[in-house]
């Protein structure tokens, strides 16, 4: 029995090498990531049209375009979401039939755990059932394991190969659509620059024009007009330094936003490119029964959870 | 002039007159389809609203036409990609439907490959009495083995109870 044993793992040594499914999970954990950062993504370009709606609240003409804009993009966004869902699913999916051997396994599992309750209800030895158990189970489960790996393997071949053009597609849409976002947050940010030179562009005319007179000053043979001049003007601009702060505070806040937006906008660009050639070798390696690195898919992922924290932080 | 020589302008009528070349470059950035010209004048004219002085009613409202065409340029621009967005809606639709339809016909094996797995198991019973009816005709006749052997049988009859069963539950 021994023997047959040792025979039977040797065995199963070499055939475990015959088939074998590559680990989807981390796509599917990659598809999940690429939702949220398109989402977030989305949220954010859809929150700087409704801002550009408040900017330009005196010009009606121009509201109504904003207005428009903004509901549109509303709506044409709905698509992206419902399109990267239905991914989420499809990649659930891959995950669900990848794991179905696994799965048949423990049913093997628990009837082996009822055939060694049986034997030892009329009283075999122990020693012997476990044997008998030990030999003719794990063969039977290691088969079983082996048909259903090449069923799902096929499974996932056919469904992969039906999948990957949609996915290019898809990906190619979604890379479109950045690059019309990268555009847009730029475009919604020179608006929000405007609004800002209106509430400020006094006081930076003003702070343009007099601090570097201030700097400039030589004391050194000066009239006390000139000194006197110059006492005053450093006064008034000592005032004026709190609303120096609050405008500096609010340029860098909108241009903080606008950096983040960009950067999480072209992280989600290269991962779209990234998911969708680690489905196709992902297919190839299913078909060929090979293995593949995900590890670039899932470094994009983690660069591109990041950025969302920060981009919604912001 | 180049917005690093605005410094030395000073008065309505210089500034004016800058406002003026910024407009009929605005205009042509208008008519044209580069996006990034548009941005670009947009820029120049929010950057006129910060560089114009004094801050006279005057010099307040060349500052206002500057805001208004700048902010009319970035509208156009965000119309343009938005409608750019809007385009590809119906190409989204229909990727969704194909890829929902890859889903449906996988998550079907999926359902069958569980209940293949069930199956299986069945026929793994099958192959365990088998291996337990060679183990007792392979005994001997000593009393010792014909012991093991009744044990066997009772086994194997448990075993094809089992299978029973779980047919019967499938």
């Amino acid at each position: 029995m021994r023997i047959a044993r040792a025979f039977l793992v040797a065995a199963l040594v070499a055939l475990s090498g015959a088939c074998r499914l590559p680990d989807v999970q981390p796509f599917a954990d990659a598809t999940l990531q690429l939702r949220t950062a398109a989402v977030s993504s989305g949220r954010a370009i859809s929150d700087d049209i409704g801002r550009v709606v408040e900017h330009v609240e005196g010009d009606d003409a121009a509201k109504a375009k904003a207005k428009k804009a903004h509901e549109d993009f509303e709506t044409a966004w709905k698509a992206r979401n419902a399109a990267l869902s239905a991914m989420v699913d499809y990649s659930n999916t891959l995950v669900d039939v990848a794991s179905a051997p696994k799965d048949s396994g423990k049913t093997i599992d628990g009837l082996v755990g009822a055939v060694t309750k049986l034997s030892g209800g009329v009283g075999i030895p122990l020693k012997v059932a476990g044997e008998v158990r030990g030999v003719v189970m794990d063969a039977a489960k290691f088969i079983t394991a082996q048909i259903e790996t090449v069923l799902a393997q096929k499974a996932l071949d056919g469904a992969m190969r039906k999948a990957q053009p949609i996915i290019v597609r898809i990906s190619e849409k979604l890379v479109e659509d950045l690059e019309s976002m990268r555009k847009l947050a730029q475009d919604c940010a020179g608006v929000e620059r405007n609004s800002l030179a209106e509430k400020y562009g006094d006081f930076d005319g003003y702070w343009n024009h007099f601090e570097p007179s201030l700097l400039k000053f030589e004391p050194v043979n000066a009239d006390a007009a000139a000194l006197d001049r110059q006492v005053k003007l450093a006064q008034a601009l000592a005032d004026a330094e709190p609303r120096k702060q609050e405008r500096d505070a609010a340029y860098e806040k909108m241009e903080a936003r606008l950096a983040a937006q960009l950067e999480l906008l072209g992280a989600t660009s290269a991962a779209c490119e990234a998911w969708a050639q680690t489905h196709a070798q992902l297919a190839t390696a299913v078909a060929n029964n090979k293995r593949v690195d995900v590890q670039a898919l899932v470094s994009a992922g983690n660069e591109i959870k990041g950025l969302v924290e920060r981009v919604r932080g912001l | 002039m180049s917005k690093k020589q605005w410094k030395k302008l000073s008065g309505f009528e210089a500034w004016n007159k800058e406002l003026a070349l910024l407009l009929d470059q605005a205009h042509a950035a208008a008519d044209g389809n580069d996006d990034t010209a548009r941005r670009a004048i947009a820029r120049d004219l929010t950057d006129f609203v910060n560089a114009s002085w004094p801050n006279d009613d005057a010099i307040k409202e060349l500052d206002q036409i500057a805001l208004a065409t700048s902010n009319a340029l970035l509208l156009q621009n965000i119309g343009d990609r938005v409608r750019e967005l809007t385009a590809r809606t119906g190409e989204y639709k229909r990727l969704t439907k194909d890829i929902s339809g890859v889903t449906e016909s996988i998550a079907e094996t999926a359902s069958a490959l569980r209940m293949e797995s069930i199956t299986k198991a069945i026929q793994s019973t099958t192959a365990a009495v088998q291996s337990l009816k060679d183990l007792s005709a392979a005994l001997g006749d000593a009393p010792t083995d014909k012991a093991l052997a009744k044990k066997l049988t009772d086994a194997i009859d448990a075993i094809e109870t089992l299978r029973t069963q779980v047919a019967a539950v499938i």
